[in-house]
């Protein structure tokens, strides 16, 4: 038994028996520690380098923002000495009994749970701040008035947002009806012929065009549908717009109807269904929900789009239902009023903000929602 | 009154550079019981789905040679012609599950568009369900999603579905291999009041369940047709000693 | 027994094609519907966007091409209609199948035209600028539009010296949050509370990053600057890094969820069954087994870090100059095109542009495409 035992603590770290070695790693693993700070003390305990490099970043910034240098210096001084003394602890621990090392790496892994549940719920910090943030600069701008007004001229106050509102809705509108019926069918096509040759090609440039750079999208637009036409449009920012929504949508479609037992396809087809019928009337209606998740989705990411905007739909103050003429949308709205120079004006981008992030927060939840009501029991 | 409703004359079936089907003739006759028995892998099904060109869904898979329903080529008809006059129930019970259990028996009808008074689908669902046996245990809950009932119910709920649409011929591809005992002998009594309208071909790997339910029995291996003879002869009395050794569990 | 008699169900009222074509000629879509509904309706939708975008135009011309291609596009649908309805009723359907299956494949190759013609696009509109600058253009340290001087340098350093300091910041975290999601705790409320939030920060608009940063983050920094006495911008790299740290953390982090998930419960347990703690598990089995995925989710946040525009735009400062430190102003390729797109106002400076957005494409595109392929491999094992 005790034979077994020692074999066992012999075997993670075979220098361990080595009596010789102890006195020089522990002295090795203290003098990183001491030069390195925590980094230093990665070597000697892992889950302590990372505790302390959080810890020392959160030291080095309040000091930094609220105290002086010399704060900071002490901050950073103390922070380099626990890990010293960590490092030691950590070290000699290594070379405890089985008990001990037990109990040691236990700690260890408790440790480590604790800075990863630390390190995962933080960020929500950010997002908590700012979505409070805007909620409170901008909640207090939407009224009546603010979403049934043009923007007015510099110096004059009041004013609303009616035409970004407006402008936003009709992009969005007509990006939809391009990019859903095509989206649907090609993503039908790739889930029902996954192994031909134009789907590997399809599906890779779905891939490529979903990580292509918005403003690249703007670009191309623009050389596509602005020069020809000769003026900034609503239905070019439109196209951008589908251009964006087109690889979520297929994605969405495919990846839905890929999980459907193939056997519906077959039932379907073998009481003399034809093709077409059988996708619309049986394959579509039970992958009903992620699809329609999917199009919300798409829908959600591009309605705060601004880069592919600025050459496309450009901006236009006056409210405006042409779709061959600039037309304003909130994003854009967002981005000439939060850079111009006057409070009013960035008063409306904050309301305007809040009402974009709304319309987002509901489309997102809506997935949700989507997915949970209407999804076809198989 | 014996005649001849589906023939397969020379059919040879691939996967790939796989040969599946080797040169296959067979006779089958209007409103007869035809088991196809075999080992597994033996060619039975892909000849099952030869018959309503459902090999087609398959990719890289081809048939040649003739197949004849009524007399007529099904590889020069037209395809939806042919499913729609020849059914199909398959291993997995699969009733469309964005269907009631009323609208999935006239599925065919309701996906192909058809025009049906509300009277005539009333009729159709209540003699189909009638036939497949199953009235009785659903004529309370129709509207209820088909995808609710028992796997025993499912499976006679597809029957009813493929008897709605009056086809010449049903296929059944190993139809009570997913059942538990109970449903399998509710599905194969099923099989003999079929009879009297429908001409039956059922694909099975269960030796007992062909020679309760079958009239004449065709044996596969290795995709050829070694044997089709009378149920009765070909377990009591085999030609081919391949099928003697199927029989006598020489192997499986 | 027949229940019903199929052949008046299947039967199909015959129609005469010269009537067809005589009510087409006459009446343009309104004619179609004697031929065929759908074609009806879809013409009656053709018509009335061709006449609003003839409108819009005030253009007569559009107008006229538009009648006219209507009117013969309805008269030969509704030949081709009366013809195969008249074939019987599975004659038309087996037709339809196939122009449906056609459709799905023409609408899958648009795909590829249009991966294609971005690409081409960006270098047809970009050769001006090659041609004239050739390949110094990417490490000429000036951009002056006004002596017509371009050097795309400061450009590229700003965009990998941002994308790389926001990468190093979120790695932490979206680590964190992929094994929390992906090993500690895979349902409950408390994870659903924290991928819903990792959600929600991928779907605030990036504007209102940048917006929330111009005003709020930039003062905090402003006052940072000023106790560690650097000039006191409050914009540049860093601020753009710190937010678009945020921004990225769910790319990689969702991913890496999904696929520490995947790892095998069986190699945990025989890790477990040696005595191993949860955090020896981690760090022996599921880091090892996940490295790949992990870094193509890296990858994929990277990617986003480099065409990520809007917030950049209005944090980074918009200096041409090459950065020298991270406190200083710069400009990434996505922010000098929004910023200069519209005032390009001769060809090679516009062109100059483009080739960014060409180098921008290529990059992203590269790396999309190499943590696709990680992730596929990982997955299919």
């Amino acid at each position: 038994m005790e034979i077994a035992n020692q074999q066992k603590q012999s075997l993670p770290h075979t220098q361990l028996n080595m009596s010789g070695g102890r006195e020089q790693d522990v002295l090795l693993k203290a003098l990183l520690a001491l030069v390195f700070g925590p980094i230093g003390l990665l070597f000697g305990s892992l889950s302590g380098g990372f505790i302390m490099i959080i810890l020392e970043i959160i030291i080095a910034i309040l000091t930094f923002t609220f105290g002086t240098l010399t704060t900071t210096f002490y901050g950073l001084a103390l922070v380099q000495l626990v890990c010293t003394i960590w490092a030691i602890y950590a070290t000699l621990n290594k070379y405890k009994t089985v008990e001990q090392r037990i109990k040691y790496r236990n700690t260890e892994s408790i440790l480590y749970k604790t800075s990863i549940v630390f390190l995962s719920f933080i960020v929500a910090v950010p997002l908590i701040i700012i979505l409070l943030y805007i909620i409170r600069q901008g909640v207090t701008q939407v009224n009546w008035h603010f979403l049934t007004n043009v923007p007015k001229p510099v110096g004059e106050t009041g004013g609303g947002i009616l035409n970004a509102l407006v402008g936003t809705l009709i992009i969005v509108a007509i990006s939809a009806i391009i990019a859903i019926p095509v989206g649907m069918m090609a993503g039908i096509y790739l889930s029902e012929n996954p192994k031909t040759r134009l789907a590997y090609w399809a599906g890779l440039c779905v891939d490529i065009l979903q990580g292509v750079p918005s403003i690249v999208v703007g670009i191309v637009v623009y050389f596509w549908v602005v020069k020809p036409l000769g003026t900034f449009s609503a239905v070019s920012g439109s196209i951008a717009l589908a251009i964006m929504m087109l690889p979520i949508v297929i994605r969405s479609t495919e990846e839905t109807l890929k999980l459907l037992p193939p056997s519906l396809k077959e039932a379907a087809l073998s009481l003399g269904v034809p093709y077409h019928r059988v996708i619309i009337k049986i394959i579509v209606p039970c992958g009903f929900a992620g699809i329609l998740s999917g199009i919300v989705l798409s829908i959600a990411r591009v309605v705060g789009e601004t880069a592919p905007l600025l050459f496309t739909a450009f901006g236009n103050p006056y409210l405006s239902a042409s779709i061959v003429k600039p037309m304003e949308s909130l994003p854009h709205l967002i981005y000439t009023y939060a850079t111009s120079p006057y409070d009013d004006w960035h008063d409306l981008a904050w309301g305007a903000s809040f009402l974009l992030l709304v319309f987002v927060l509901v489309l997102n939840i809506s997935t949700k929602l989507i997915t949970k009501r209407w999804k076809v029991q198989l | 009154m014996e005649s001849t409703i589906v023939s397969a004359e020379n059919i040879n079936a691939y996967y790939g550079d796989n040969h599946a089907i080797k040169n296959v003739n067979i006779k089958i006759n209007r409103n007869e019981v035809v088991a196809m028995m075999g080992p597994s892998g033996c060619g039975k099904t892909t000849f099952l789905r030869c018959i309503n060109r459902m090999h087609e869904l398959i990719p890289n898979a081809r048939a040649e040679g003739v197949m004849k329903l009524d007399g007529e080529d099904v590889y020069k008809m037209n395809v939806i012609y042919v499913r729609y006059k020849i059914g199909m129930v398959f291993q997995r019970p699969n009733p469309f599950p964005n269907m009631s259990i009323y609208e999935n028996v006239i599925a065919g009808y309701l996906l192909n568009g058809l025009k049906i008074s509300k009277a005539d689908k009333d009729l159709i669902v209540e003699r189909s369900l009638t036939s497949a046996a199953l009235w009785n245990e659903v004529k309370d809950s129709l509207h209820k999603k088909g995808t609710f009932l028992s796997g025993g119910q499912q499976q006679r709920l597809c029957i009813a579905r493929a008897i709605a649409m009056q086809p010449e011929v049903i296929l059944f591809d190993e139809p009570t291999s997913a059942l538990d005992p109970i449903s399998t002998s509710s599905v194969e009594n099923l099989f003999h009041e079929l009879k009297a309208n429908y001409t039956l071909i059922i694909v099975t790997h269960n030796m007992q369940q062909a020679a309760r339910v079958s009239d004449r029995t065709a044996f596969f291996y290795l995709g050829e047709l070694v044997e089709f003879d009378d149920t009765k002869v070909m377990f009591t009395n085999p030609k081919d000693q391949r099928t003697q050794n199927y029989i006598t569990g020489r192997f499986s | 027994m027949a229940i019903l008699n199929q052949q008046s169900l299947l039967a199909v009222k015959k129609r005469s094609p010269v009537v067809a074509v005589v009510l087409s000629l006459l009446f343009g879509s309104f004619g179609l519907f004697y031929a065929s509904v759908f074609g009806g309706i879809v013409m009656t939708v053709v018509a009335l966007l061709v006449g609003l975008l003839a409108y819009a135009f005030g253009s007569m011309l559009i107008f006229k091409i538009g009648v006219v291609a209507i009117g013969i596009s309805c008269i030969i649908w509704s030949v081709i209609a009366v013809n195969n309805s008249n074939k019987g009723f599975f004659f038309a359907q087996f037709k339809w199948e196939i122009v449906f299956r056609r459709w799905l494949r023409i609408l899958s190759a648009a795909m590829l035209l249009l991966a294609i013609g971005v690409l081409i696009t960006l270098i047809i509109n970009s050769i001006p600028s090659i041609k004239s600058l050739g390949i110094s253009y990417l490490w000429g340290k000036v951009w002056d539009p006004v002596q017509n001087i371009y050097g795309a340098y400061p450009f590229l350093i700003g965009t990998l010296l941002t994308s790389f300091i926001a990468l190093f910041i979120s790695i932490p975290f979206s680590f964190a949050i992929a094994i929390y999601l992906g090993e500690y705790s895979t349902k409950g409320w408390l994870s659903n509370l924290l991928r819903n939030t990792v959600e929600l920060i991928a779907a605030v608009p990036s504007i209102i990053y940048g917006f929330w940063g111009f005003f709020v983050l930039v003062p905090i920094i402003r006052s940072f600057e000023i106790k560690i006495h650097v000039l006191p911008y409050g914009l540049g790299i860093f601020a753009s890094s710190l937010i678009l740290a945020v921004m990225v953390i769910p790319y990689a982090a969702s991913l890496g969820a999904t696929l520490i998930r995947m790892v095998p419960a069986a190699l945990k347990e025989g890790a477990y069954g040696l005595g191993a703690t949860r955090f020896e598990v981690i760090r022996k089995v599921i880091m090892p087994y996940t490295r790949s995925g992990l870094f193509a989710g890296v990858l994929l946040s990277l990617g986003r870090a480099l065409g990520e525009t809007m917030a950049v735009t209005l944090l980074i400062g918009n200096t041409s100059a090459v950065p020298h430190s991270i406190f200083a102003l710069g400009n990434t390729m996505a922010s000098v095109i929004a910023n200069e797109f519209t005032e390009a106002d001769h060809t090679i400076y516009l062109s100059a542009l483009i080739e960014l957005g060409l180098i921008l494409f290529l990059v992203t595109v590269v790396i999309n495409y190499i943590g696709k392929r990680i992730i596929t491999r990982f997955t299919r094992n």
